[in-house]
């Protein structure tokens, strides 16, 4: 569920900036999701006007020409779990990621998953809309994904994303979960692969439903697969092969714990440190100690480092991320209208 | 005489289905001769001129605004008057509410003309996706249409609706623990509810729906009927057939592939007699 909130509008130009401050703020804002680099001489700079709608993040933007790049290095500091839907309306594009090298000219969409390295080359000028949508309620695999202009999936997203701004100014709070269900149904449609995907989707749904209910019950000590077994109807052998790739659901069950606690480290409230021992006895391990060599074990480093380290290194939410980014266009000198 | 009009039937994506309306009168009609209790809502889509609303009989009209998308629920046939080209949207009123008892409806909502009246153009991409593509974009339609359902609800059904969804899921629901819940006497409840059908019918309905409403999700699509009456309240699978056959006229498993009845009456809306 996401907190409901009326759409906000924020722009940033760059390109009427003397070159050095123009591109050492178009650098600085897209910093969280890709580093530009310049091609031949050209000043790398731009244009953004975006909107912040819930959880999503709609921006027209305009480019000179450039590379982004999304590497190691970049996603070490903290990637943003969240898919980006690009359409290009002018210029060309060529993106690579490893696996695929196509061009993409306007009218064509790409998805790509802020969390996978990616790079992106414009040798023109470029205009493009850009579409942040949280990662959660849609498929894994969806990166790199192109829909080819004048197809139906691409026409359809396209026209649905084109009313949507349209419709941005009027908008409620209220219908942005429904604006965002209604885009993640859309995104499925259009991305999706028949009945493959059909398949893949259901046992990633009934995953999904299985570990919420593991993150509602996270401080059950019952809580394992002689209960899940019984409050999803599934057989023991059903359980585990959902669960295999994650390493069972033992792994799962743990991992979670151990998050929780990493959590309640990274936010401790009131400036002191939570107890070893009360967050051992709250998450169903055996003795503060247990908990300790099971957290080294997990994040190889002490629950003591992770206390002392600077949070704001540490991942955030796809919620917490996109607000994070809208809120740095605010953060820059205004844009001259 | 017939008037000249004519309807076409443009796309079915699911259960929807999308129909061009030339200047005329319509009726949109409720099912007759058979025991089908399933609604259906429409979806108005006028451009530049509105249209006329009216009981079967030709009394009570109503004006609807122009460029304004209007949802209409209705319980009793109704009568439209065009005055150009229009597009119509019909979907079970289950894809609105999860209890048939929250309609009847008129429900416009300004902010959303853009994205609403982008539907035809969505429909018409998305017949030509694959099946599971064509059901995720038909909860795509029903997740944009919500904003016009919330908050347009009757008031004095509102309180009744909620203990029915409650009741929905209860294997040992019934009308005494509901309308102490309501705090009204059981003959008061019953009286309430006997336009509807009666309180068992209602409550059928609503569980009914919620089976109907899955089998059309892709997230189900590799599960049994059996599998999906698995978290029902419904004990025995022939009592679910039956009810189901009852209400949408059909089998359960002929729904799941083409969901939409046959009844002619109650998908397209009928040229009236001027």
């Amino acid at each position: 569920m996401t907190t409901t909130q009326t759409p906000i509008r924020e722009s940033l130009y760059t390109d009427h900036l003397p070159t050095c401050d123009g591109e050492a703020l178009w650098h600085e804002l897209l910093t969280p999701i890709t580093t530009p680099q310049r091609l031949h001489r050209t000043p790398t700079v731009g244009r953004v006007d975006a909107w912040l709608y819930g959880d999503m993040l709609i921006s027209e933007a305009q480019a000179s020409p450039q590379r982004t790049v999304r590497n190691r290095r970049q996603l070490a500091a903290g990637p943003l779990p969240a898919y980006n839907l690009l359409f290009v309306l002018e210029g060309r594009m060529r993106y690579e990621d490893g696996r695929r090298d196509r061009t993409l000219q306007p009218g064509d969409l790409l998805i790509e998953d802020l969390t996978e390295k990616r790079t992106i080359t414009t040798p023109t000028y470029s205009r493009s809309i850009n579409l942040m949508v949280p990662r959660e309620g849609l498929d894994e695999g969806l990166h790199g994904s192109i829909l080819e202009r004048h197809s139906a999936p691409a026409r359809l997203l396209s026209r649905h994303v084109h009313a949507l701004l349209e419709s941005l100014p009027t908008l409620h709070a209220r219908h942005c979960d429904d604006t965002l269900k209604t885009l993640q149904r859309l995104i499925a449609a259009c991305a999706g692969d028949g009945d493959v995907q059909s398949r893949r989707q259901i046992r990633r749904t009934l995953r999904d439903d299985i570990e919420r209910f593991i993150e509602r019950h996270l401080f059950d000590t019952r809580l394992g697969n002689a209960s899940l077994c019984r409050h999803y109807r599934l057989s023991r052998t059903q359980l585990y092969r959902l669960f295999r790739q994650q390493g069972g659901i033992k792994e799962v069950i743990l991992r979670k714990r151990l998050d929780w606690v990493h959590d309640q480290l990274c936010r401790g409230e009131g400036g002191a440190k939570p107890d070893t021992e009360t967050l051992a006895l709250m998450c169903g391990f055996a003795s503060g100690k247990a908990l300790e060599t099971a957290y080294r074990g997990y994040f190889s480093v002490s629950m003591e480092d992770t206390w002392h380290a600077d949070t704001a290194s540490f991942p955030t939410t796809s919620r917490q991320g996109l607000t994070r980014l809208f809120s740095r266009l605010g953060q820059f000198p205004h844009t001259p209208t | 005489m017939m008037s000249e009009h004519t309807i076409v039937q443009a796309l079915r994506i699911a259960d929807l289905a999308l129909y061009r309306l030339d200047a005329g009168s319509y009726c949109l009609a409720t099912p007759e001769g058979h025991r089908s209790t399933l609604r259906y809502a429409s979806l108005l889509l006028t451009e530049s001129t509105g249209c006329q609303l009216s009981d079967e009989d030709g009394t009570v009209p109503r004006q609807l605004p122009a460029s304004t998308a209007c949802l209409l629920t209705h319980h009793v046939s109704q009568r439209i008057t065009v005055s150009e080209p229009t597009w119509v949207l019909r979907l079970p009123t289950f894809r609105l509410s999860g209890c048939p008892l929250s309609l009847p409806m008129i429900a416009m909502a300004q902010e959303m003309q853009v994205l609403l009246f982008s539907i035809p153009a969505i429909l018409a991409d998305a017949a030509h996706l694959p099946p599971v593509g064509q059901r995720h974009a038909a909860l795509a339609i029903e997740s944009l249409l919500q904003p016009l359902v919330q908050g347009h609800e009757p008031e004095e059904s509102a309180d009744i609706t909620s203990v029915i969804l409650r009741a929905e899921g209860e294997t040992d629901a019934n009308v005494a623990d509901s309308a102490k819940a309501l705090g009204v006497s059981r003959s008061r409840l019953y009286e309430t509810l006997r336009p509807y059908g009666g309180f068992h019918t209602l409550l059928n309905a609503a569980r009914l729906d919620r089976v109907a409403r899955r089998l059309l999700m892709p997230e189900y699509a590799d599960h049994s009927i059996k599998e999906i009456l698995h978290d029902t309240p419904f004990t025995r699978a022939d009592q679910f057939h039956r009810l189901f056959k009852q209400r949408y006229a059909e089998t359960a498993r002929r729904w799941r592939s083409a969901p939409l009845p046959t009844l002619p009456a109650t998908i397209a809306p009928v040229p009236v007699h001027l």
